[in-house]
């Protein structure tokens, strides 16, 4: 018999690692996650590069990638922070409510709500506010990240280990703090991560039927807009290129985040009741 | 095993494998296999988990996965067909559109009289109203039936040889034994050769299913090679304790656990009841089993003793503490003292937290230090000191202690997990299928660790388990659970020899691969029937059964039973001297 | 399967009724021309269903069967979350604005087949050591396991996510019907926004929204048609 040794060797060479490092080590092999985040870092770059340089067609898609990622990035966040808040109520209001909480927002995900946002802009004017679209952004995106986010949390308070917490006589809220928080962060980083090309795409249709973003702020679907009713190809392909590049690389990291971080610290499957 | 005592190799075997070896670009998998099956033979195919039996037998079916690379000669003779480790049946289609399709494609049969066929295929399993389940959907058949049909379906097609891969291993003892007795039983009269793997985890094939008639022959596979079966040594039988005696430590009084299920239409509470009316009393070092199948409440009991899962009635008082009234500091006290195994010990332990931090953490919470402000570095070195003991204790290095979960082994993580429940050393151990994990000599290793820390530190033990052979050799005294009620009590040894209730002889026969005579699928816990629970299951039921439930009344000295026929009998035995 | 279409439809009739109560509502609040804005979402419907659905079916089928035979359809699959469909409107509007009909529909049927091809593709992945090596053990193989087994798995799995493709159908067929300048629920809407025509603008959407759950609700009766799983829920 092999003694359980704990340290002799073994044939994976990470196998010592923490748990954290193990999670980075499942995003980054999952490849489209990997290239999605070299991507994401690279349009970073070039965008702040593209803000000093300027000019040229290159520049102005830049520039425009700038104004859509700000505001895929203030929305995106809004709308994760408001499905998270929407979950963990939900979950910690007892199981009448969460029936009544998430039931809306179950039915909201199966509606074309990403054209919530044209109606506001319409609604609001040619002189809108960006603040107001990026609320409206945001709670187009908050739905989706809650259902997400409450299954996660239901699964994890299921979780064996917590039982095991209870019975080494630890209270609630040293539960809570010690164990329930640090193992539902990934998790629920990954139900956050998918309100940010739910934003996107909620702006860039919006501002590409020229109701998104403000009057004289240009995004990527404002030029895309522009390009498409002139008939202008070549104007069209840098923004519209960008976009695409955009949306796979975010698509692409949320599911790599999903696969990674969603099973990744239920170390065995299934175990009984 | 070599073709040694194969009887020559002529064309009749269904299955002859001559220098069979299985290769990736990497490593051998298997290496030189040479066996045979012949007609209406039964071979058990048992090896530990990763030893390459689900592997054999694709290869044996010509579906060996994807890189890897068949050597060697495997002659055939007839039709083959494997089942495979899930039983998987065609989720969209009905059982009986099944098998018309196979037996169509198979030997060209009309719709009608393969309907026909597949009734009495299922029937071959007992199953109730046949005909009737050829309607069903697999997703509509509980996981018994769903094996029931899978076999049925293999069977039907008339193979000349017939590949299971560790049929029905989710199912209880108490199933599956019956069904590979009636898969056995069909296959040696049809002359179909049954290749029949164990599953990695616990499993009566991995023991010897030679002797109680299961299987003719046993192949074991290690390393990738053939091995002859080995003599096993039988154990030595366990010391005879004396019985404990002195006051109850722990007694539990009408514990009553069910979970709401919402309101009925008519605005009714619906609960489903789990553990209804149990009472139990524990002396100081005394070892208690609950035996019973899946859902049969020994796994609520066991949480809800401890208080994981809340109770809806009754008593569980430890040293004269009412625990359910129990105050916050009063409860972390009993705590200390009562201590629990988990099934999943891996997902028992915070996977971000060190094995060590998450020991620490089990100690201060149950044994605080009460250390002043100058010793406490002093207590710290004590506390890293006895955190490393108790690893000691259960056979592992003090570097387990910087290690995360996720590097431990289902055996290391079970030995950790026990090194745990050691730390505040406790007086009772409630263990919850604690093996569940483990197989073989793993498990046997684990099990024989755990008597002898309990030995040594005079523990009193519950031990929860479905497998009656396991529970009996562990604990002095036994109590079968039946949809949350105690059917039957006594000690081991009387029980392991002379049950009287027919659903505790059906575990103990399961657990010696003997047919258990208990017909059908249990109950529903929404939906038991009235009287007798087991009354529909039971070969010995008569009417009156389905009248009055049986209350636990005793037999013999020691020996309760809650059974009207078992109740009967002893009363005439009592009068007939 | 026609109970199965009723109870289905039945369940999201309330859903209708009080999309229809908030939109005349709004309407109603917004101006007083509410009967008329109504009237006219409800006669704009047909022609977006007349784009959605084709739509629908054809990505969803093709999907499906490009996803489990591997390949073109896992590249398809890869690149569908870059290709919304308004992202293609645009593109085909700005590059060959030849025969609009069809682009149309195809710049919406792209991104409902990646993702039929893309969930079809995991759903066989998934089957391979399971039901499909369980199905090859009893001896079946070749074009029967595919038409027979694989292809209903796929198309199976493909329908379970029916309910986002809507829903992403008709937001695209916004985008569509804008730049091609087609009749129809987006357009009004639209041009409602642009107005600032609060009631005609709701009601569209209204109607759209309608639209979404009536189609599901179809999507989700033939899902159970094809797999028995999907008909309990």
């Amino acid at each position: 018999m092999h003694g359980p040794a704990g340290t002799e060797s073994r044939t994976d060479p990470h196998w010592r690692d923490g748990p954290w490092q193990k999670a980075g080590q499942r995003l980054t092999a999952h490849r489209p996650a990997a290239a999605g985040l070299t991507v994401l870092a690279a349009l970073m770059l070039a965008v702040a590069a593209g803000l000093v340089a300027g000019g040229g067609p290159v520049g102005a898609a830049l520039a425009a990638g700038h104004q859509s990622l700000s505001f895929t990035l203030l929305a995106g966040l809004g709308g994760a922070a408001l499905g998270l808040l929407w979950a963990a109520a939900a979950v910690a209001l007892g199981e009448r409510a969460e029936r009544a909480m998430m039931a809306p927002a179950a039915a909201l995900t199966g509606l074309p709500l990403a054209l919530a946002l044209p109606l506001v802009g319409g609604l609001l004017g040619p002189q809108r506010g960006l603040a107001p679209m990026v609320m409206v952004a945001a709670l187009i995106a908050a739905p989706a990240v809650a259902v997400i986010a409450r299954d996660e949390l239901r699964a994890l308070l299921r979780r064996e280990f917590l039982s095991a917490a209870q019975a080494a006589g630890i209270p609630n809220g040293r539960r809570l703090r010690r164990h329930i928080l640090p193992n539902a962060v990934l998790p629920l980083a990954a139900a956050a991560w998918t309100a940010l090309p739910r934003a996107l795409m909620a702006e860039s249709l919006a501002s590409l039927l020229g109701l998104g973003l403000p009057a004289g702020v240009t995004g990527w679907g404002t030029a895309i807009g522009a390009a498409a009713r002139a008939g202008d190809a070549v104007a069209l392909a840098g923004p519209a290129l960008l976009l695409a590049l955009t949306l796979w690389a975010l698509h692409g990291v949320g599911d790599g985040m999903r696969l990674a971080f969603a099973t990744a610290f239920s170390t065995t499957a299934g175990g009984r009741r | 095993m070599s073709g040694a005592d194969v009887i020559g190799p002529d064309d009749r075997s269904p299955l002859r494998v001559e220098g069979l070896s299985l290769l990736t670009s990497r490593d051998i998998l298997l290496d030189r296999l040479s066996f045979a099956v012949e007609p209406g033979e039964v071979l058990a195919l048992s090896g530990a988990a990763g030893a390459g039996k689900t592997l054999l037998l694709r290869a044996l079916s010509g579906l060996a996965p994807k890189g890897v690379t068949v050597l060697g000669d495997i002659h055939i003779q007839g039709r083959r067909i494997l089942v495979t480790q899930d039983g998987a049946l065609d989720p969209l289609r009905t059982i009986g559109a099944q098998f018309t399709e196979l037996l169509a494609h198979q030997s060209g049969m009309d719709e009608r009289t393969a309907l026909r066929c597949a009734a009495e295929a299922l029937e071959r399993f007992q199953v109730p109203a046949a005909a009737r389940r050829l309607a069903l959907h697999p997703h509509e058949l509980g996981e018994a039936m769903r094996w029931r049909a899978a076999l049925a379906l293999a069977m039907a097609a008339e193979p000349a040889l017939l590949l299971a891969d560790a049929p029905a291993a989710a199912l209880d003892p108490t199933q599956r034994v019956r069904l590979l007795s009636d898969l056995a039983a069909w296959t040696r009269e049809a002359g179909t050769a049954l290749l029949l793997a164990g599953r990695p985890q616990p499993d009566p094939i991995q023991a010897d299913p030679v002797p109680s008639g299961l299987a003719d022959r046993r192949l074991i596979l290690a390393q990738g090679r053939l091995e002859a079966p080995e003599e096993e040594p039988t154990p030595a039988p366990p010391p005879v304790e004396p019985a404990p005696s002195g006051p109850p430590i722990l007694s539990v009084r009408d514990l009553r656990v069910a979970f709401p299920l919402g309101r009925s239409w008519r605005g009714a509470e619906r609960w489903l009841t789990v553990v209804d009316g149990l009472s139990i009393a524990l002396a100081e070092g005394e070892t208690l089993a609950l035996l019973g199948e899946t859902g049969s409440g020994k796994s609520v009991l066991a949480r809800a003793i401890l208080r994981l899962v809340p109770p809806v009635g009754g008593q569980v008082s430890w040293l004269g503490t009412d625990l359910a009234a129990a105050p916050p500091e009063a409860m972390r006290r009993a705590r200390g003292d009562l201590q629990i195994l988990f099934p999943d010990p891996l997902a028992a332990f915070d996977p971000l937290m060190t094995i060590g931090a998450q020991f620490a953490e089990t100690l201060e919470s149950l044994r605080p230090s009460r250390s002043t402000a100058q010793s406490a570095a002093q207590s710290t070195a004590d506390r890293a000191a006895r955190l490393a003991e108790a690893l000691e204790e259960v056979g592992l290095p003090a570097a387990v202690l910087d290690l995360h979960p996720g590097s431990l082994r289902p055996a290391e993580a079970a030995r950790a997990g026990l090194a745990r429940a050691l730390l505040p050393e406790p007086r009772l151990l409630v263990c919850d299928e604690p093996a569940a994990t483990l197989d073989g000599s793993e498990r046997a290793d684990f099990l024989a660790l755990l008597q002898a820390i309990r030995r040594r530190r005079r523990l009193a033990l519950l031990y929860a388990t479905q497998d009656a052979a396991e529970g009996l050799g562990i604990a002095r005294r036994a109590l079968v659970l039946l949809l949350g009620r105690i059917v039957e009590s006594a000690d081991s040894v009387v029980l392991a020899t002379g049950a009287r209730h027919p659903y505790s002889r059906a575990l103990i026969a399961a657990a010696g691969l003997d047919r258990p005579a208990l017909h059908g699928d249990p109950p529903s816990p929404l939906r038991p029937p009235t009287g007798c629970p087991l009354r529909l299951r039971c070969p010995l039921a008569h009417d009156g059964c389905a009248q009055v439930p049986p209350t636990l009344d005793p037999v013999a000295p020691g020996h309760r039973v809650a059974c009207h026929v078992a109740q009967d009998s002893a009363q005439e035995d009592g009068k007939a001297p | 399967m026609l109970r199965l279409v009723l109870r289905r439809v039945l369940a999201v009739v309330p859903a209708l009724l009080g999309l229809a109560l908030a939109a005349a509502v709004v309407a109603a609040l917004a101006g007083p021309g509410w009967v008329e804005a109504l009237g006219a979402a409800l006669a704009a419907l047909p022609a977006t269903l007349a784009l959605v659905l084709p739509a629908l079916a054809l990505g969803t089928v093709l999907g499906a069967l490009l996803g489990v035979m591997g390949g073109a359809g896992a590249v398809l699959g890869g690149v569908g979350p870059a290709m919304p469909g308004f992202l293609l409107a645009a593109v085909f509007a700005a590059t060959l604005a030849k025969a609009p009909v069809l682009l149309g529909l195809a710049a919406l049927a792209l991104p409902a087949a990646a993702q039929a091809a893309t969930l079809a593709g995991r759903a066989r992945a998934g089957a391979e050591d399971t039901v499909l090596l369980a199905a090859r053990g009893r001896g079946m193989d070749g074009s029967a396991l595919l038409w027979r087994l694989v292809l209903p798995l796929g198309l199976s799995a493909a329908m379970g996510g029916l309910r986002s493709a809507v829903a992403g159908t008709v937001t695209a067929a916004v985008a569509v019907e804008s730049l091609f300048g087609r009749t129809g629920a987006g357009q009004l809407f639209v041009e409602a926004a642009r107005a600032g025509d609060t009631g005609m603008a709701f009601a569209a959407l209204a109607g759209m929204c309608g639209l979404t759950v009536l189609l599901s609700a179809l999507g989700g009766a033939l899902h159970g048609f094809i797999d028995p799983r999907a008909r309990m829920a």
